[in-house]
């Protein structure tokens, strides 16, 4: 259940009603949005991929159906 | 359970562990052991919502494999790196103090900090009392700390996991303006209403809104909520700092808080759980004395903590 680089930059850049369910998921994600839009590039979207996929991976069971979502953007 | 200090003492001497909250005079004379805990003279408790500044509200907390560790301003930022690997950890910040706004504006950005659950709150004593001093308490350390925070990190064996939920009986009022802050910070003079720059005091007097009703937050899908403290000098003072990246919205009306959350806890499928702490502010707007809210029991706090800093939710901790 891993994201690539791509996947996580159209999350960042994603500006419609996001659909996940796991509070972990909802506030970490605010904070890779929030560090994108103050410094957007490459390396910001490589640490982000590197830090969703660690949730996503230890938290794969009860992350799926929000896992399932983003790579359906 | 609510318990005296002499009880308290008595369990402490099991060498069990406890997660302990009550009065900063009652904390004070509780003996060494394996317990962590901090100001508060509210708690949930069975048959409701109680204060009193005689009595302790005594948690035990389940597990062999922990530490208790005791963080200052320049240690806090590794809350998140020193959790055990599958773990949680219970984190308690004293009210007011340098270590509680750093972490409220700081520990969404702390490593590792989503990585396993960090429940807590922030320990106050009474605010009407002239000598108050709100405090976390590391019992290990037989030491109560104004400036310093206390967390209780607990590994879980293979199998077993943490969850933290939060139980939020606000909802945006969607029939109301969209609010955004030009910057992160407690305090707001200007902002857009509905894209028109505004002064947010202003605002609010002239539309007569209920500064009871915290704002909520799109949090990424998720309804955050931010408090408001006070209306001074033309400004705008809240619990929780705002994000200038959130778009906000006043909170719908509420006319009985402990309906509505018996009305959420009612849709869950398991209550059973290791911590549990709900808002002062619920406990006070929402006359949430002797009102019953199931097995949630745990304190009144002025400020919980779920991952970040949020307001005006109940927040609580599973093992799965």
């Amino acid at each position: 259940m891993k994201l690539t680089d791509e996947q996580v930059k159209k999350l960042l850049e994603y500006e419609g009603p996001i659909q996940l369910h796991q509070l972990a998921l909802n506030l970490a994600l605010t904070r890779f949005k929030t560090v994108h839009k103050r410094n957007p590039g490459a390396e910001t979207v490589a640490k982000c991929t590197v830090d969703l996929n660690s949730l996503l991976e230890k938290y794969e069971k009860i992350m799926k159906e929000d896992y399932d979502w983003i790579v359906s953007l | 359970m609510l318990v005296t200090v002499d009880q308290a003492t008595e369990y402490i001497g099991t060498g069990k562990l406890f997660h302990i909250s009550g009065a900063t005079s009652l904390l004070r004379r509780l003996p060494k052991g394996n317990w962590l805990g901090g100001s508060t003279e509210f708690f949930m408790d069975k048959g409701g919502g109680k204060a009193t500044d005689q009595l302790l509200s005594l948690i035990e907390i389940p597990g062999e494999s922990y530490r208790i560790e005791t963080y200052g301003v320049d240690g806090i930022s590794r809350v998140g790196k020193n959790a055990f690997a599958n773990g949680y950890t219970i984190l308690i910040l004293p009210f007011d103090s340098e270590i509680h706004s750093l972490y409220a504006e700081k520990a969404a950005y702390f490593d590792d900090i989503f990585l396993n659950p960090v429940i807590g709150w922030i320990a106050a004593d009474r605010l009407d009392k002239a000598d108050r001093q709100s405090v976390s308490a590391n019992g290990a350390e037989g030491e109560v700390y104004a400036d310093k925070a206390v967390a209780l990190h607990m590994s879980l064996p293979a199998g077993q996991s943490a969850e933290l939920n939060m139980i939020n009986i606000f909802e945006p009022d969607l029939d109301g303006p969209s609010i955004l802050f030009p910057r992160d910070g407690f305090v707001v003079d200007v902002c857009l209403i509905d894209g028109k720059e505004t002064v947010f005091a202003d605002y609010i007097a002239e539309t007569g809104l209920d500064t009871k009703l915290p704002l909520v937050g799109d949090y990424s899908g998720a309804n955050i909520n931010i408090s408001i403290k006070e209306i001074a000098d033309g400004k705008v003072y809240f619990y929780a700092p705002l994000s200038g990246n959130v778009q906000y919205r006043f909170a719908k009306r509420i006319d009985d808080y402990a309906e509505a959350f018996r009305a959420k806890i009612g849709d869950l499928s398991d209550t059973e759980s290791v911590f549990t702490c709900n808002c002062i502010l619920n406990f006070m707007y929402g006359a949430l004395e002797n009102e019953d809210l199931g097995t949630f029991y745990g304190p009144f706090t002025f400020g919980e903590v779920a991952w970040q800093l949020v307001n005006q939710t109940l927040v609580y901790l599973q093992i799965k």
